[in-house]
């Protein structure tokens, strides 16, 4: 059987292309969206308890490629904030000034999610483009 | 036939993803026992405290009424040596809760305990006490389980929107 290369080259750019909108949707919608939204809670100086809060709700709700179901050894401190904040929502005890540092932590990580949505959708995107460019380097050939 | 195949494959992907989501967030942890005697007309009154652990293994789930029953078993024979009733009201991602449960026996009751953990029993009444003794997980075993899964987000939410 032989290989048909121009439909290869146009499946495999067309599927990259398609994944990298979807990670670039994502990293969008964090980075415009939520981001924004918890940055300014965490900068609130006033009812900074509700402002926490609502923080860490937001927070509690991972970016895609920073998910809290896998810890290593680094962030095993992510772990036990998790485990003291959830209780202290559950419980409604306050949040204060000094919970902001852990929070900050958190939304480190989410950035950092971000940012890996972001990177791993421009890659695609160059890996695509090198796909688009085979298929047309390909239907120009002379048969 | 090709689409036979695609469709035996995604019938068996949805079917994993479907088990991976269902399984069990709660696990035991372990399970200490201590038994202490006292005597009541003559006659050896022994009473087993048990302090077994519950993990939420999961990170994004909360499980709200759980119950269950924790049996001690004979692994041999799969006779249940004693049933205690378990029930936790709430179990955030990642917690661990320890419960604790007594039972109270004759030395008929408890024999056939110690024969399985080979502890002498005459020992036992002699000093008062035996333990805390860490429980082999094949005579532990949980049994009838209940309890719901709720997100750790709506929960959190539902919990924050109980004071507006």
């Amino acid at each position: 059987m032989k290989i048909n290369d121009k439909r290869l080259y146009f499946w495999f750019a067309l599927v990259t292309i398609l994944v990298s909108a979807v990670f670039a949707a994502v990293a969008c919608y964090s980075c415009c969206v939520v981001n924004p939204e918890i940055k300014n809670h965490l900068q609130a100086e006033s009812d900074i308890p509700q402002h926490y809060r609502e923080a860490y709700i937001l927070l509690r709700s991972p970016h895609i490629f920073a998910g809290y179901d896998r810890f290593d050894g680094r962030s095993m401190g992510t772990r036990a904030i998790l485990r003291e904040f959830d209780r202290r929502v559950a419980e409604k005890e306050p949040f204060s000034e000094e919970h902001g540092i852990y929070l900050k932590m958190l939304f480190e990580r989410r950035q950092q999610g971000t940012v890996l949505a972001r990177n791993t959708a421009v890659y695609l995107l160059l890996v695509s483009l090198m796909g688009w460019g085979f298929y047309f380097h390909e239907r120009k050939k002379p048969r | 036939m090709k689409y036979k195949i695609i469709l035996t494959g995604l019938l068996l992907g949805f079917c994993s993803l479907m088990i991976a989501c269902s399984g069990n967030p709660v696990e035991t942890g372990a399970t200490e026992l201590t038994v202490t005697t006292k005597f009541e007309e003559n006659r050896a009154i022994f009473n087993m405290r048990i302090n077994a652990g519950f993990i939420n293994k999961s990170t994004d789930v909360v499980v709200t009424g759980y119950a269950g029953s924790l049996r001690i078993i004979n692994d041999e024979s799969e006779k249940t040596l004693f049933s205690f009733p378990v029930r936790v009201e709430r179990l955030m991602p990642m917690e661990s809760v320890e419960v604790v449960l007594n039972a109270t026996g004759s030395e008929k009751e408890f024999r056939p305990l110690f024969d399985l953990m080979a502890i002498d029993m005459d020992q036992v009444i002699k000093s008062g006490e035996a333990g805390p003794i860490i429980l082999n997980e094949a005579y532990v075993k949980i049994e009838d389980q209940t309890y719901s899964k709720v997100p750790v987000v709506t929960y959190l939410e539902e919990t924050t929107n109980e004071d507006k």
